[in-house]
């Protein structure tokens, strides 16, 4: 009796499982589809949110793609293409940050918005993303975050991951740019010294006059001037440096500084701020000498480095009866494009012998940093005995302020290469 | 009325205040506490549960001569979590919304004690009409209970009622209500109200504990059948 009974509990569970499992299948049968088209319909729920004039959405096969790329669709009304992005590179490498970005076919940015991101210091997540709409493959006038650079160089290097993508793969072609963009884009290349550390010429347009000059700029740290010249029709774009050396590109990139050609044009260049220029060097010798401990018979004078368009904006020779030393006056761009002054006295065989900023503090805005606190005497005594050989870059880290402490790596390589040009005739 | 009727009025009718299973029983505490901060998760939940109450009830009612008393639990189990499935399936189909809001409750309707506690206490006991009605009843109840203390929470914890902002309360309102600790203030002062209720109208209040202190004294007559699950206990 008992295993009957137990014969029966078995079938009976068994026959009941069985019917509710059928019963399930059945449901399952009638709602995978809807469910599965509910979830598609969600996952482009982003999708949607950068590219709302979007008919729908079809993944497109490409393969080689950079690493932060993990998915292509283009819109089925080719309106243009969303590109998923997955990057690591934030400040503690261990978690994504997922950005999706819509690009319209003229190949600029429609939508964009951040899917995820775990770090703890906010960069904008909803208003940050917005600077990027409108903006083509060069993302010019993005900036970076001030206080959260990792994490905004990573949002902003995958976004242009998302352009190598789709411009590679041909789905859209890189802009046909108007002279007035290669000019603006071979101003930094005629004067490296007037970028920030985003790239960005920081100039500004003064009146000048000229036979050839169409344009001159000023740049906003002393480095030199650029000018746009006009020869017979065909323009050009001249840099001249601190200490007066030109050199000057057509707008294929093409460096025409020794055609005879255009040498007329670049002489006028060089000449019309070379007074300047003059008065420029005098101001920095006062501005050098309170750094100077070569005792009270050094002598400052003014030097000029040979091809130099860097930040190096005054170069001297400190020479007394027992030593001679160089000293150098390098701006460079800082947090907000803030013009900083780096002082640099170097000994004989290039080895930095003291290292100061005017005004006292290489953090000139502390607004954007917090919680840790540079001690500024030992930072700068780090560079000390320092040449081109041994400097690190590491030297010049400073935590939470990593715009600063580029711009510092960024001086102090530019020194070095002004005492390169000094002592050897030979420019980098 | 028909004695019939009368009592059929009577099931379906005192799962509502009677033997209301969430202020009177005390079972289903769980969802009753995590989905009564809006108004549209209580609802939604109240009817799920509902479906799967009446179906459940109604099968187990069905099978309760062919089920045999050793195995009486699993196949209960069995059958209530085949509905909740198919309720589940049914709800990311055609309402996604909801069953996101719902979210892991709605599984967990399962283990919910009301709808194992009837098929036990009602449906295996009586017809599959009664046991239809009891389902519904308690159902009722359940529902009613959850929109009542939703209600209270969302209007007074956020000012809100189904997200349609009201006036004033909006700006003016208790955020407490809508946490854990409100939720459980809520409920208490709803159970006080319903004992009041019951009270005066003379109907028992559980005071004692066991069978006669049970509200459902009278769904099972009384009568505690010792040979229930006799052989399970190993008697």
């Amino acid at each position: 009796m008992k295993k009957r009974e137990a014969i029966k509990s078995v079938v009976v569970l068994t026959v009941i499982c069985a019917v509710v499992a059928l019963m399930l299948s059945g449901v399952n049968e009638l709602t995978a589809p809807i469910i599965e088209e509910n979830q598609s319909k969600g996952e482009f729920d982003s999708f949607y949110e950068v590219m709302p004039d979007a008919e729908g959405f079809e993944e497109v096969s490409l393969t080689g793609l950079p690493e932060t790329v993990k998915a292509v669709y283009k819109d089925t009304g080719n309106k243009g293409y969303v590109v998923l992005l997955s990057t690591r590179s934030q400040y503690t490498g261990t978690s994504n940050m997922g950005i999706t970005v819509g690009i319209g076919t003229d190949g600029k940015i429609v939508g964009i918005t951040l899917t995820s991101y775990t770090e703890s210091k906010d960069f904008g997540r909803e208003e940050y993303p917005k600077t990027y709409i409108g903006k083509d493959s060069a993302l010019v006038g993005v900036d970076l975050v001030g206080g959260v650079t990792y994490s905004s160089a990573a949002f902003r290097d995958a976004v242009s991951d998302a352009f190598t993508a789709l411009i590679s793969s041909g789905l859209i072609s890189e802009d046909q740019k108007s002279d007035a963009q290669l000019i603006d884009e071979l101003k930094t290349v005629a004067l490296p010294g007037c970028a920030n550390n985003l790239g960005n010429a920081m100039l500004t347009q003064i009146e000048v006059s000229g036979s050839y000059i169409k344009e001159a700029y000023e740049a906003n740290n002393g480095c030199g001037y650029v000018y746009v010249l006009d020869v017979d029709g065909t323009p050009l774009v001249c840099g001249v440096g601190a200490f007066g050396d030109a050199v000057c590109y057509a707008l294929d990139g093409t460096d025409v500084t020794s055609d005879a050609a255009y040498a007329n044009a670049i002489s006028e260049a060089v000449a019309v701020n070379a007074k300047k220029s003059e008065e420029a060097a005098v101001a920095n010798i006062e501005l050098i000498a309170p750094y100077v401990y070569a005792g009270d018979d050094a002598t400052i004078t003014a030097v000029s480095p040979k091809g130099i368009f860097n930040t190096v904006t005054g170069a001297f020779e400190i020479t007394s009866d027992s030593t001679k030393s160089y000293g150098f006056v390098s701006v460079v761009f800082g947090y907000r494009n803030q013009p900083m002054k780096m002082i640099y006295i170097l000994d004989e065989d290039g080895a930095i012998v003291a290292f100061r900023s005017a005004g006292e503090l290489i953090i000139l805005d502390s607004e954007y940093y917090s919680g840790y606190t540079l001690d500024e005497s030992a930072y700068k005594a780090n560079f000390e005995g320092l040449t081109a050989e041994t400097f690190d870059e590491s030297v010049t880290l400073i935590s939470g302020a990593t715009i600063t402490a580029n711009a510092v790596a960024t001086a102090t390589r530019d020194v070095f290469a002004a005492f390169d040009a000094l002592v050897t005739g030979e420019v980098e | 009325m028909s004695k019939t009727n009368k009592s059929s009025l009577s099931i379906l009718l005192r799962g509502i205040i009677a033997e209301n299973p969430v202020l009177v029983l005390v079972l289903g505490t769980c969802p009753t506490l995590a989905q009564t901060g809006s108004v549209i998760s209580a609802v939604g939940m109240g009817i799920a549960a509902t479906a799967v109450l009446v179906c459940s009830n109604v099968v187990i009612s069905l099978l309760r001569r062919a089920i045999p008393d050793t195995v009486r639990i699993p196949c209960y189990i069995v059958v209530i979590a085949g509905f909740v499935s198919v309720v589940q399936m049914l709800m990311n189909a055609y309402l996604p919304a909801l069953y996101d809001m719902l979210g892991v409750y709605l599984a967990l309707i399962v283990v919910n004690c009301i709808i194992l506690g009837r098929a036990e206490m009602f449906a295996s006991k009586n017809s599959v009409g009664a046991s239809a009605l009891d389902g519904l009843g308690m159902g009722i109840g359940f529902l009613l209970t959850l929109f009542v203390m939703a209600t209270i929470r969302e209007v007074l914890g956020a000012g809100t009622f189904a997200g349609i902002k009201i006036p004033f309360l909006i700006n003016y309102n208790f955020p407490i209500l809508k946490s854990p600790p409100g939720g459980f203030f809520v409920f208490g002062c709803m159970i006080a109200a319903v004992n009041t209720i019951l009270k005066k109208r003379g109907k028992p209040v559980r005071e004692k504990a066991g069978c006669e202190g049970c509200p459902s004294f009278a769904a099972c007559e009384g009568k505690f059948d010792e040979s229930v699950g006799k052989d399970a206990r190993g008697e």
